[in-house]
Order: C-alpha cells, then structure tokens, then sequence
C-alpha cells in the first residue's frame, strides 16, 4: 500500500453574469459590487480544477477512471455552465 | 515553510495490462494503450518543508536540490521508453499515479533530513493533467 493520491484534472468554460443583491439598493449594489454589477452583464473564461484522492488501483495503476471524470464533469457542470448567462 | 522546485523532463510510455485482453485494455485505457507508445512533456513540482536557518536565510540548499532532481530523476527518465528503460516500469503500468509515487520512493532518501524534507510530489502529465502525492499517510 503506498497511501492515496491526488489526481487533478482542469476545465474550461465561458458564460456571463451579473453581480446584484436583490436586497439592496441600485446605488449600494454599485459601491460595493462596482463593474461587476454592470445592468448588461459581463462574461469570463472559466478555469475549473477538479481533485478526485484514492488510492491507487493495481490493475489499472489508477486513482480514477479519467474518462469518467471527465464524463461527469460535461454532464454536470460544463453543459449547464457553458456559454450561458449565470443570472 | 514550504518551498517548490520545478524540472521537465520528456519521455514516451504505454498503460496496459499484460492480464487483459486487447479488447480490455482498450476500454480501460483508450488511446494510451497503444503498444508501440507515446510521450509527454512531464513537469515535476517537487515540494519540501522546513525552518529557514538563522544564519543563511535558506530552508535548504535550492541548487543541491536542483542536483539531486536531476541526478534522481531527471537523469533517469528524460528521453526515455518508460516501460522498457526505467524500473518499476517493466512491471507496474507508468501512469502518472505510478510515477508520482516512482519519484516519491527516488528522492525521499535525499530529503530526509530536519531541513528541507520531502512534502510533496505533483507530476503534470499535461498542463490539465496532474497528480499529487504526499507520501504514505493514512
């Protein structure tokens, strides 16, 4: 046994947003959210980092299965995030 | 105080399984199970813990640690077949799993000491592929 492992696959997406507490009003939205609360929205390319630890399989000399995180991941966030507005 | 140290290094590999079939190691492995192989440019992080000493300001010697990357490590892998150069790799599959733990086992021995001890290995097997290991603790 040679204890656990890291393994850490990254990701990309794109999509747009809009930083506004419905609570508060127009002006204190824009102190304290600044550009970022834009009315029109803005958008960012998306880095994700994705850290899955176990140990290390014999017969595969795998933590995880890479395939299926990265099935996972499409189908759980990449889809519902890319190319989207978050609001 | 944790301080990294980087070195590439380039070298070709293949992730089968003797046990399994062709069929199997295809599902298992996709693309990398391809007999005749395929390289990387590998990227180690290697990462140590320690005191900075009073008098010299250093947790440990950054060059000899340059040194011994290079003569545990680098020396040994670069521009090699993994599978059929590099031992243990003519019987446990290279994967990056397997090699973060090959050079954890390499340069533990040199980074025992009270400064500048062995912490952390992390191997980027692309630059969206990396695995981390931190010895054998529960």
């Amino acid at each position: 046994m040679s204890g656990l492992i890291e393994v850490t696959r990254k990701y990309r997406f794109s999509a747009s947003h809009r930083l506004h507490a419905p609570q508060l009003g127009e002006a204190e939205n824009r102190e304290l959210y600044g550009k970022c609360n834009n009315p029109f929205g803005h958008g960012h390319n998306y880095e994700i980092a994705v850290t899955v630890r176990g140990p290390v399989e014999v017969h595969s000399g795998r933590a995880v299965d890479p395939e299926m995180l990265d099935e996972l991941v499409r189908r759980q966030v990449l889809e519902p995030f890319e190319h989207r507005n978050l609001n | 105080m944790l301080i990294t140290r980087k070195a590439e290094f380039s070298a070709s590999h293949v992730c089968r399984n003797p046990r399994l079939s062709e069929s199997e190691n295809r599902a298992l492995f996709g693309a990398a199970a391809n007999p005749h192989g395929h390289g990387h440019n590998y990227v180690l992080e290697v990462t140590v813990e320690g005191a900075p000493d009073p008098v010299t300001g250093m947790v440990l010697d950054l060059k000899a640690l340059k040194e011994t990357l290079n003569r545990e490590v680098v020396e040994i892998y670069d521009h090699r077949f993994l599978n059929r150069e590099v031992p243990p790799f003519d019987r446990v599959i290279p994967t990056p799993e397997n090699i973060a733990i090959d050079i954890w086992n390499r340069l533990q021995p040199h980074l025992g000491g009270p400064r500048g001890k062995l912490h952390g290995v992390r191997i980027y097997e692309t630059p969206d592929l990396y695995v981390d290991y931190f010895g054998d603790m529960a």
